[in-house]
């Protein structure tokens, strides 16, 4: 007789996430229940599709969080395998995910070489289980395109038993709509015929099948790891991770949802108001709603009929939600304009989309100085500052110039640091 | 140059050479006279035999000959007394390069001669160069590479009327290939037979740069493709217009239904869900139309399903999105419909082409329409959606729209149909470009002769006896019909073979 084995399914974590330190706790605190939750359901080994962690080097004192109760796990017998995330991936620099699977804490799912021009993966074969586990990690700006383009899809294809697929990766038919283009492959890339396929960066989630993909799972988040994913959490997201039972095919999916904070979100509409008929109708709403252990978000958007977004006291708005008990309380404004200044719109609401687009617009306008006359100079920058490469060097080069200085750490010490990422980023040399 | 005849009489239009013995000449065949610093270019469009000799005489010789009177008998210098009479019409003057209308006649008695490649010096290659074929005369092929300006050709509609068999596929994949990698044009392909992308042989995916400038979606995806999926909400009331038959009542009913419930209208039509001030009797019909035309359907449990699956309730959502960029960015879209019926088939297209007319005009409102690519849809066998008979029954529809106002806002259609007959004169007319085959129909010829931007008028013959691959293009571009010979897919792509070494990755 075989025995039920099962799994948990997790992605997009992204511990140490947030500004904010009451919502960054949140967000651990979900992952720490969310690893609870795998205990108490007995399960032989957790899948997490990347983005574990929000930076490729977090704050320390999150990691030692997320360690000790992945320890906890490991201890308890559970198997822990992982994928790079786009966010908790660096091309040039070793990330805590490095550090991290060196202490054989969990085990990296995307292994294997290019032989030729074909990418080979390994499995790895879960031992309490037979499972067989293998992935592609994610890239910055989708990058990750290349790998799934050259793989040995045939050979994985070939193996028999019970087979899951980890990713990090949006597929184009399952792209909920906000993913850029260019930002997701088509399901027909993927390897066919895994039992089960595990995906992060979206974060939504979503359960499909297509035809040779018997199921195609993006769990979304634990938590939120910005304003919109909070307010998708407002108008009902759930967030959770699935947990699966397989015997040789999977033969149940269960999702489990992760409950942190209840979220309150109320969207104002500034037309035909004046900043006193905005600020009363915010604190009607405060004074309104329960608020009790909830996220408040507001959202006030428009074009005020006289005065300025100045002459709102937001911050009293703010203090009443908190006195009423809110955890937590945001006011979004960049939408809303007064009638005497036209703001300058960003299109996009997520960090990363924002960044995005302005380093596209940038990177469009961007033109080789005429007086560089080396064609292989030109044919350099080319590479490395324009196009896709463009971008992704500069995600890659933000990603080194928003580190925070350590805790204990010297000015020299960090700003060598930092010069260190940089030249590696854009692997120019030290001529200093 | 050999000489192979000299102008011996005719008119404006139908110009008569004697033929010069041993002199070989074919329908379609370009020959030259030159006349000061100035050339004519001819075309034969008929060969009649000539002679000196009274016709019942020389039926009295060939019956001597054939019945065994006497088997030497000949005529007494017979090249003199025998010979071809050539019938063309000059189809262009060129001096110091450039290229007029004729309007006077070849000098008298003037030599003719064939073709030299050196004699298309005057054509260029023009701004936005799409490539169709090489300048033919007759069946012969001169290495002159004909191209024209897409930007004007494309947003001007082009017609491609062809029988089965002419080599209307392997133009379409030559044109498709040598525009794949130039931004300046988008192009949509509706691609009902899936023939140009290569699934099994080659095609456009065998272009070096398909990776970037090509995308091909199809309801069975090959590796690397994506699947024909559109969330079914992505649908909207109009893109039905004039796509499948509808009554006006079932047409409220259908704007009742989004009124009410946005996006998911038709998900609701398709659960039969009753509508406001709509009689029940007309939500069923509707409800039955979208199952049976579309296979838009619901299950017992209230859950949507599409039976070919191209609508999704859940999928999808980024593919109307994706297009329309791509298309605005110049990619060229194909989009397998081969397992579609018509009206699946027409109502993706009506979604794309809606959406980007709608966003076109919103470019040109804002003075952004100049940055954006022109955008083209190739449509199979057009009299779908602009046949006379099917713009009367079902109405306009976007395809008539796009054929009549597309140019205005850089959207072109090229059509492709078997009948250009049934279209009517007015759409025909506003199809600028005539891209001509082969076709045996004498009613499609007059159609297309009577629609040609050049007058094609004793091109009937020629028309007819175009043989695969061999191609007259006509134009408000060209100052010519131009004759062409469009070479082999299969055998024009072998020269673009990718040769670029490839880098070596590392994988993490």
């Amino acid at each position: 007789m075989i025995n039920m084995h099962k799994f948990a399914h997790m992605a997009d974590c992204h511990i140490g996430a947030w500004r904010d330190e009451k919502l960054r706790n949140m967000n651990l605190r979900a992952f720490e229940k969310a690893i609870d939750v795998c205990i108490e359901e007995k399960v032989n080994f957790i899948i997490i599709s990347g983005d574990l962690f929000d930076t490729n080097i977090p704050n320390l004192y999150y990691v030692k969080q997320a360690v000790e109760k992945l320890k906890f796990a490991k201890n308890k017998g559970i198997d822990i395998y992982m994928v790079y995330g786009s966010h908790d991936y660096s091309p040039n620099t070793i990330s805590v995910i490095d550090v991290l699977e060196s202490t054989e804490l969990f085990e990296k799912a995307s292994k294997g070489e290019y032989q030729d021009e074909k990418l080979e993966l390994q499995f790895i074969v879960n031992n309490q289980t037979g499972a067989k586990i293998t992935g592609l990690s994610g890239r910055k700006v989708g990058l990750e395109k290349e790998y799934f383009e050259s793989l040995n899809a045939e050979k994985l294809e070939q193996e028999k038993g019970f087979k899951i697929f980890l990713f990090h990766t949006s597929i184009t038919e399952m792209n909920p709509g906000y993913i850029p283009e260019g930002q997701s492959i088509p399901i027909s890339m993927f390897p066919k015929g895994f039992d089960y396929y595990a995906g992060g960066n979206i974060h939504k989630k979503n359960v499909e099948k297509f035809k040779e993909y018997p199921i195609v799972i993006y769990p979304g988040p634990l938590f939120a790891t910005d304003f919109r994913g909070l307010e998708d959490m407002a108008r009902g997201e759930k967030r959770g991770f699935y947990i699966s039972e397989f015997e040789d095919t999977i033969k149940d999916t269960k999702f489990f949802e992760v409950e942190i904070s209840e979220v309150i979100y109320q969207s104002i509409d500034a037309d035909d108001r004046t900043a006193n008929q905005i600020e009363e109708k915010l604190l009607e709403k405060a004074n309104a709603l329960d608020l009790e252990n909830k996220i408040v978000l507001f959202r006030v958007s428009g074009t005020m009929t006289s005065g300025r977004p100045v002459d709102i006291d937001f911050r009293r708005v703010k203090e009443i939600t908190l006195d009423r008990g809110a955890v937590y309380t945001n006011i979004n404004r960049y939408a809303l304009q007064s009638k005497e200044k036209v703001k300058i719109k960003v299109k996009g609401e997520r960090k990363s989309e924002i960044e995005e687009r302005i380093f596209k617009e940038r990177l469009h306008g961007f033109k080789i100085d005429p007086s560089i006359k080396s064609a292989k100079i030109r044919k350099f920058l080319k590479n490395k500052l324009m196009g896709k490469k463009g971008t992704e060097l500069a995600h890659n080069l933000l990603d080194v110039l928003r580190v925070e200085k350590r805790e204990g750490e010297t000015n020299t010490d960090f700003r060598s640091r930092v010069l260190k990422g940089v030249l590696e980023v854009t692997q120019l040399e030290d001529k200093a | 140059m050999e000489m192979i005849g000299s102008i011996i009489s005719g008119k404006h239009g139908n110009i008569l050479i004697r033929q010069k013995s041993g002199a070989e000449v074919e329908l379609g065949d370009l020959l030259i006279v030159e006349h000061q610093d100035t050339f004519l270019l001819l075309q034969v469009h008929d060969v009649v035999y000539g002679s000196q000799i009274p016709v019942k005489h020389l039926e009295m010789v060939s019956g001597m000959k054939l019945e065994g009177y006497t088997a030497e008998l000949d005529f007494i210098d017979p090249n003199l007394r025998n010979y071809g009479i050539i019938h063309v019409k000059a189809v262009a003057q060129i001096k110091d390069g450039n290229v007029r209308i004729p309007k006077t006649l070849p000098p008298f008695m003037g030599d003719v001669r064939h073709v030299l490649k050196e004699d298309f010096d005057f054509l260029t290659k023009p701004s936005n160069p799409v490539y169709f074929g090489n300048i033919r005369s007759g069946s012969k092929v001169l290495d002159v590479p004909v191209y024209l300006n897409g930007l004007d050709v494309f947003t001007h509609h082009v017609l491609v009327p062809a029988t089965t068999g002419r080599g209307k596929s392997n133009l379409i994949k030559i044109m498709l290939w040598d525009v794949l990698n130039k931004d300046f044009c988008g192009i949509l392909v509706l691609d009902p037979h899936d023939e140009y992308f290569g699934r099994h042989g080659k095609g456009i995916k065998d272009h070096p740069m398909s990776k970037k400038y090509l995308t091909y979606y199809s309801p069975k995806p090959v590796r690397g493709s994506l699947s024909l999926i559109f969330n079914i909400t992505l649908i909207k009331p109009w893109h039905f217009r004039g796509i499948i038959s509808l009554t006006e009542a079932q047409q409220q009913a259908m704007y009742v239904a989004y009124n009410m419930y946005q996006a998911n209208w038709l998900i609701e039509v398709a659960r039969g869900t009753p509508l406001q001030n709509v009689d029940q009797r007309t939500t069923s019909v509707l409800q039955r139309k979208m199952d049976t035309l579309l296979g838009i359907h619901a299950d017992d449990q209230g859950n949507v399903h599409s039976r070919t699956n191209v609508f999704s309730t859940s999928l999808g959502l980024s593919t109307l999105k994706d297009i329309l960029n791509g298309l605005e960015q110049g990619k060229k879209i194909i989009l397998d419909t081969s397992l579609f019926t018509d009206e699946v088939e027409l109502l993706i297209g009506s979604m794309v082409l809606q959406e980007i007319l709608y966003r076109y005009k919103n470019y040109k409102q804002k003075g952004t329409l100049t940055d954006k690519a022109v955008v083209s849809v190739i449509l199979e066998e057009a009299p779908r959606v602009l046949s006379t008979e099917v713009l009367t029954s079902l109405g306009k529809n976007i395809y008539s729209d796009i054929a009549r106002e597309g140019r205005k806002f850089k959207i072109g259609l090229i059509a492709i149909t078997q009948l250009a007959s049934i279209i009517p004169k007015t759409i025909l007319a506003n199809l600028n470009t005539k891209i001509i085959l082969g076709n045996e129909l004498g009613s499609e010829r007059l159609a297309i002769i009577n629609s040609a931007s050049q007058d094609l008028s004793a091109d009937d013959r020629n028309i007819a006896s175009l043989d695969k691959g061999e191609v007259i293009i006509s134009s408000n571009f060209t100052k010519f019909a131009v004759p062409i010979q469009a070479p082999l897919f299969e055998k024009y792509i072998q020269q673009f073979e990718d040769t670029s070494k490839k880098e070596k990755r590392r994988f993490v």
